[in-house]
């Protein structure tokens, strides 16, 4: 029932949004997730905005590429991808930036003076909060551009997560246009008291950051101002696209204490920036062992070599480890879908896959657990 | 790297800044508060730092001492030991305070709050504002002169986050290179690269995936001139088989349907292989830190025990430790 439930989200939605702590797969299961809906005849775009490297390696996609790139056809073949297909991104701010720039500058002047501004440069070459900055716009771009059926966003790890719903909305509160006012060069307010909080922020930032950071603030203000508009129209209809109901959020955990307590912490995050649960996936557990027999069916008989005997004891040993972390995660499951309301969500486990999940035919062996009914072979 | 640096101990002991990173799940906030733990045990005035971009987020360094935290103020978790969260805001506040000499001034830029809004938007000035606040805890003096804090335990936020930190300072100064910025940012650099005042320890699982972010992270934070002085191997389960064992046990599960415990026999392999590969690819010591059985408080102080007796050494030295 909770795999139909996923399912459906993937082949309905635009966008997918998976948070969760660091360490629980939540790069893995986006990819993975993607794929599945990919598979099912979707144009599926994942898009990472976490700073780490990982889904690049994991779908043999370059590392800094300036525009989502396209699984290779023979890993599409290999992942049974016909008539959908499967691109994916890490967030590059410079890119988003700059396609900013090209797009909303008044005049080719406006871009050239932008483009060269320092504050700009140093802005594009900070990854520090970047990410969370120009996610809301490459968001933005690409659930508007018709060439993705659904994006999945695989968000940082812990709980930077949400911060690109905020950045923009933090962004638009300082750049409310009366603030911005205060730093344009000839101050074009109307109002005397305007013109004295302008000096005084001036003289303020003049103090704390010297006079040619202030200079080059109010260029880079002044040459933005413009574009702000468009910017803040831009991040206030994603937050609508990802509060309405053709998005969904998913909370991935493992069974880890402090995995579960992160996913608690979304949820009530969720519920309070009003966005759409969709469910958990309680990833790497060791539920599922139905058809596993238990190692004291082959124990090697004496005259086997010692090495194996000894191996074999341990083995016996780690079966029973497992049968109990079975126990534990199957109750840990149980916990989660206790907590759904009503009719409200799903809880999933995935198993422990044995191996960390590095390449496409993992991603598609993750994704046939996730949602068989999508990614069966 | 000195004599005196071949245990985690010793680097309680003698440093004035801890900072603890790593990939998220890796476990860098128990090691965090068993540093700190163990430092109090040596006797130092702690604080645990965790940095936070949400000063209404409950603190997690609290949590593992079992102690509900949110908020900027401070707690105490233990004896000589505080636990708070360092914001953003927190920093620019203090160093609004600090830089700006007319007190008018300040009060009535906070008021506008239009610089206040400009730090906490513009993204580069968060950092600043978590270094800020770290190096005023570390500067911190109390009336007798002496410091408030002699040790602080920074838990540092995973991969991504920790570099970008790393890299903050160099860019500030590129970009507003004189004035109070500039000097604040040049003062908490020189901190942060100051081998003799400040360690810096990743933490990792016997994982691949792990191990490969724990040898970026490495580059990366070394890149910016900031000390790294170890890696702590978490979550290590002693394993009592040999090579010969294992290879035995891997042959005959091979010809054989998945069985019940094969996985976690896969895991010890893997956890050996990785152990091999981290002393074939970094130069920098390494820690083991056992899997413990505990929770909550006593494990807390069971990693920290561990931790005051782990050697830090090369990791061709731990070849061969328990398998």
């Amino acid at each position: 029932m909770s795999h139909a439930h996923l399912e459906k989200i993937l082949a309905e939605r635009r966008v997918v949004v998976c948070c969760g702590a660091g360490g629980v797969g939540k790069t893995t299961t986006s990819a993975a997730l993607a794929l599945a809906a990919a598979r099912a005849g979707r144009r599926v775009l994942v898009l990472t905005i976490d700073p780490a490297r990982r889904l690049a390696q994991a779908m043999g996609i370059p590392e800094n590429a300036a525009e989502p790139t396209a699984l290779s056809p023979e890993l599409q073949q290999a992942a049974g991808i016909t008539t959908g297909r499967l691109d994916a991104w890490m967030l590059n701010p410079r890119v988003v930036f700059d396609s900013i720039v090209h797009r909303l500058a008044p005049s080719k002047e406006a871009t050239e003076r932008i483009l060269k501004n320092r504050i700009y440069k140093a802005l594009c070459d900070q990854v520090a909060g970047m990410q969370e900055y120009t996610a809301a716009e490459a968001l933005y771009e690409f659930s508007t551009s018709g060439r993705y059926d659904l994006i999945v966003l695989d968000t940082p790890p812990s709980r930077n997560a949400l911060d690109f719903l905020e950045a923009p909305r933090k962004i638009s509160r300082f750049l409310d246009e009366k603030v911005v006012s205060l730093f344009m060069p000839s101050g074009p307010s109307r109002f005397s008291i305007m013109r004295r909080a302008g000096a005084l922020i001036g003289n303020v930032f003049e103090k704390v950051f010297g006079e040619q950071f202030f200079r080059d603030l109010q260029d880079f203000i002044g040459a933005f101002s413009g574009m702000f508009v468009v910017m803040r129209r831009h991040s206030e209809e994603v937050r609508a696209l990802l509060s309405s109901n053709q998005s969904t959020f998913l909370l991935v955990t493992s069974p880890e204490h402090a995995a579960l307590e992160e996913a608690r912490y979304f949820r009530g995050k969720l519920e309070e920036l009003q966005l759409p649960f969709g469910g958990f996936v309680l990833n790497r557990t060791w539920v599922r062992a139905e058809g596993m027999a238990h190692p004291s069916a082959h124990r090697p008989g004496p005259e086997a070599p010692a090495a194996l005997r000894d191996a074999w004891a341990k083995l016996e040993t780690l079966a029973e480890q497992e049968i109990a972390l079975g126990q534990r995660d199957a109750a840990l499951l149980a916990d989660l879908q206790a907590q759904l309301k009503l009719g409200s969500g799903f809880a999933l486990a995935a198993p422990h896959l044995g191996e960390a999940v590095s390449d496409v035919p993992g991603l598609s062996r993750l994704a046939r657990e996730l949602v068989p009914g999508l990614a069966a072979a | 790297m000195t004599v005196s640096d071949a245990t985690v101990e010793s680097l309680v002991r003698t440093r004035q800044m801890l900072l603890v990173t790593g990939k998220g799940g890796t476990g860098k906030t128990l090691v965090s508060a068993a540093l700190a733990r163990l430092g109090a045990k040596l006797g130092r005035r702690v604080f645990c730092a965790e940095i936070s971009s949400d000063p209404d987020a409950s603190s997690r360094v609290a949590e593992a001492f079992g102690v509900k935290l949110s908020g900027e103020a401070p707690r105490e978790v233990a004896p000589g030991l505080r636990v708070g969260m360092v914001t953003p805001t927190m920093g620019h506040r203090r160093f609004l305070e600090d830089v700006l000499p007319v007190r008018l001034l300040a009060d009535a830029a906070m008021r506008s709050g239009a610089l206040k809004r400009f730090l906490a938007a513009a993204p580069a000035f968060s950092e600043m504002g978590v270094l800020y606040g770290l190096q005023e805890l570390a500067n911190r003096k109390r009336p007798d002169e002496a410091r408030e804090n002699e040790l602080l335990v920074v838990d540092l936020p995973a991969t991504g986050h920790a570099l970008a930190l790393a890299q903050v300072p160099d860019a500030l100064i590129k970009l507003v290179p004189t004035g109070p910025v500039g000097e604040a940012v040049k003062e908490g650099l020189a901190l942060l690269r100051d081998p003799g005042r400040t360690a810096s320890l990743v933490v990792t699982l016997l994982e691949p995936l792990p191990v490969s972010e724990s040898l970026d992270l490495v580059q990366g934070v070394l890149k910016h001139g900031i000390p790294v002085n170890g890696v702590i191997a978490n979550r290590v389960v002693r394993q009592n088989l040999t090579g010969e064992q294992l290879s035995a046990g891997r042959e005959a599960l091979a010809g054989l349907p998945p069985l019940l415990g094969g996985r976690l026999f896969g895991q010890l392999e893997r956890s050996r292989q990785m152990l091999d590969r981290l002393g074939r690819e970094f130069t920098q010591p390494l820690a083991l830190l056992d899997e413990l059985p505990d929770r909550g408080r006593a494990l807390v102080d069971a990693a920290a025990d561990a931790l005051g007796q782990a050697p830090l050494q090369p990791p061709p030295a731990h070849m061969g430790v328990g398998t």
